[in-house]
């Protein structure tokens, strides 16, 4: 029997399609949860962990596989992965790893994220390109298609400037080198992008307009910021920025005198990265521990934070910390890509394979990525655990997209 | 013989005396009766205050307006109106909430009301023609098929580069075309047409005056783009100046074809 949305379709009544799909009628909508893996790096505080997901804790097989565009910068909503590429935004299954939509982007310089937009019955996906901030429906457009899924552009200009200066914030030649700079995270129904000239601005995610802007243009490129408990922080190049969520009021800055990396926000502190290691502030701006390491950290270094241990990789080694103290509480030798979170185990990559380890130990779960693997999917960029979720770990190379699952 | 009856006997030799002729006779009308320009006026008004409602409630829409559009565009309209400032796109209506969806539609409903209302009124007086519910049923489907049209598939702006690509060029043509050849669709549904009807009138109003036509459009688009370049009443104006103009020029095109027959 052919579904209500085949029937519009088929009959030609193009409006009523149109009305129907405004009204939500018969159409497919993502459901977000509390179990959605929403932004790059996990949430709005940049942990890259999930306290209630877990992914394969043994050898993983391939539950799909499939090619998209280079270097796809991943979340998960429900059942449906979103990510952004060179040349769009593409909705992809789960399950099975078929694209839903695909939706043009022009000039798009970052991964998505998922906000929530009280005014809709779906989550609004906002995507960052050089000019602005745009806001696509979760759900797509009109049957089946990308035809209508945009539902804002924000502002061409905030304070007479783009959001960004395309000099400032060029685009990585890798998907493992930094994408993060410039990465909008959502928080409350809020956009925080960075602006590129050491400002912020605060989206709406209901429509895309602005509902503050703070900048200090001495400050240089902004880092992908966090938001924790009604603060905003964000790194620029060698200072750290306190803002007020709500209406944008300087807390505080701090420098730091060194080359500082995207921080990362916990219950009680900052944990901020830089090219000679790591440091923890509090809430205040004060430094509550410091640590530097042998070898200087590489640029796509990033905490991942979860159950008061603090993974971070320098650039030959990979340090389990005391988040508390600073204390090494184990360590690996071995080169890094940033690492992702969920059910005690630390998902990372050397970027030719991927290694599974226990939080509490480090020890090896397994590993994956050998080179017949990568010859029989004719892979051969640089593995890298993207998001965990429904049991699984999604994993890119290149233009090449692994969903992998304990057999 | 007043310069009216003058233009509308003289023979037509080119385009550009064609269009001075236009030009000359729209001012002469508006000169001449200057309640002509007063629903578009009053229009003006009420549709800068739906744009303030647009600018602040809860559904997305997308200002035009502001010097920041400096890049030469142009508006091609198919009925007489004014340059709305900011617009809703479809994207963001589907999977509204319904109470915000129906207040979205209500007030699109109304903009588009407006627009016909004024431009029904502007062109009866112009005409000089009767009122009747069935002509001003049959402006309204037409506002809300041209109005509708653009405003499922964006409004239709011509950028200057985009001029220059030729795969938009063929398309771009035919617009032109159907601009051109409709433009006097208006007057033939005030004056009691039925659609298809008033559309095969203003193909044959339009014979050999096809490039003081497109001219004509042409201006139109122009002065919406200029009154776009305003941040602050750029609705106001451009339905003030661009409207009666719009509307009175679709008159005496008509009335120079009610003389040829």
């Amino acid at each position: 029997m052919p579904s209500r949305r085949a029937v519009l379709a088929g009959s030609g009544g193009g409006f009523a399609a149109l009305f129907g799909g405004m009204f939500g009628l018969d159409r497919w909508q993502p459901e977000s949860s509390r179990l959605d893996w929403p932004m790059v790096r996990c949430d709005a505080a940049g942990t890259s962990a999930h306290p209630e997901l877990s992914g394969p804790k043994t050898n993983p097989t391939v539950r799909w596989h499939t090619e998209t565009e280079r270097d796809l910068q991943l979340i998960r909503v429900g059942s449906t992965l979103y990510g952004t590429g060179f040349t769009g935004f593409v909705a992809i299954d789960a399950d099975s790893g078929t694209v839903r939509f695909r939706a043009p982007v022009t000039r798009s310089i970052g991964p998505p994220v998922r906000a929530e937009a009280l005014s809709y019955d779906t989550p609004t996906i906002g995507v960052r390109t050089r000019e602005n901030c745009v806001g696509y429906n979760a759900g797509g457009g009109l049957l089946d298609t990308s035809f209508g899924s945009q539902r804002w552009r924000s502002p061409d200009s905030t304070a007479g400037r783009g959001l960004t200066n395309p000099r400032e914030s060029p685009r990585a030649p890798g998907n493992w080198v930094d994408w993060l700079w410039g990465t909008p995270v959502a928080n409350n129904g809020t956009l925080y992008t960075p602006t590129g000239h050491g400002g912020i601005v605060a989206l709406d995610a209901n429509d895309g307009r602005p509902l503050w802007h703070w900048q200090r243009e001495s400050l240089g490129p902004v880092s992908r910021p966090v938001v924790h408990d009604e603060t905003v922080w964000f790194a620029s190049t060698d200072t750290v920025v306190a803002l007020q969520a709500t209406d944008g009021e300087h807390l505080w800055s701090r420098s730091l005198d060194y080359r500082l990396r995207p921080p990362t926000a916990t219950d009680s502190q900052l944990l901020v990265p830089h090219g000679e290691g790591l440091t923890a502030l509090h809430p205040d701006g004060t430094v509550s521990w410091e640590r530097t390491f042998d070898y200087k950290t590489h640029a796509s270094s990033r905490v991942a934070v979860a159950d008061n241990v603090v993974i971070f990789g320098s650039h030959e080694t990979l340090y389990a910390l005391d988040a508390a103290t600073g204390a090494t509480l184990w360590t690996r030798p071995e080169h890094t890509l940033p690492p992702v979170i969920a059910d005690g185990i630390v998902y990372t990559s050397n970027g030719r394979q991927i290694s599974a380890l226990d939080i509490d130990t480090g020890e090896r779960q397994f590993t994956w990525g050998t080179y017949s693997l990568r010859e029989r999917y004719s892979a051969h960029g640089q593995f890298e655990p993207v998001l965990v979720g429904d049991g699984r770990v999604y994993v890119s190379a290149g233009s090449h997209l692994f969903a992998l699952e304990e057999p | 013989m007043t310069e009216d009856t003058d233009a509308r006997t003289a023979p037509e030799t080119t385009p550009t005396a064609t269009l001075s002729r236009l030009i000359r006779r729209v001012r002469a009308r508006l000169v001449d009766d200057p309640l002509l320009c007063v629903p578009f006026l009053l229009a003006g008004v009420a549709l800068s205050l739906i744009d303030e409602l647009r600018r602040h409630d809860p559904v997305p829409a997308r200002s035009l307006v502001g010097i920041h559009r400096l890049d030469f565009s142009l508006e091609l309209v198919l009925i007489p109106s004014g340059s709305r400032g900011v617009r809703r796109i479809l994207g963001g209506l589907t999977d509204l909430q319904p109470r915000l969806l129906l207040w979205a539609l209500g007030l699109e409903t109304a903009a588009l009301g407006i627009v016909a209302l004024a431009g029904y009124l502007t062109l009866a007086r112009a005409l000089d023609t009767g009122w009747s519910a069935t002509s001003a049923g049959t402006y309204l489907l037409y506002v809300a098929l041209t109005t509708g049209v653009f405003w499922i598939i964006g409004p239709l702006y011509v950028n200057l580069p985009l001029f220059l690509v030729m795969l938009w060029g063929p398309f771009v043509a035919l617009w032109f075309l159907g601009l051109v050849r409709l433009f006097a669709v208006p007057a033939a549904v005030v004056n009691g047409q039925s659609l298809l009807d008033a559309a095969r009138w203003s193909n044959d109003a339009v014979d050999n005056r096809e490039w003081a036509h497109l001219a004509l459009v042409t201006f139109f688009g122009v002065l919406l783009w200029l009154a776009e370049l305003l941040s602050v009443g750029s609705t106001l104006i451009s339905f003030a100046v661009v409207g009666p103009l719009h509307a009175v020029a679709v008159a005496v095109v008509s009335e120079t074809r009610t003389v040829s027959e």
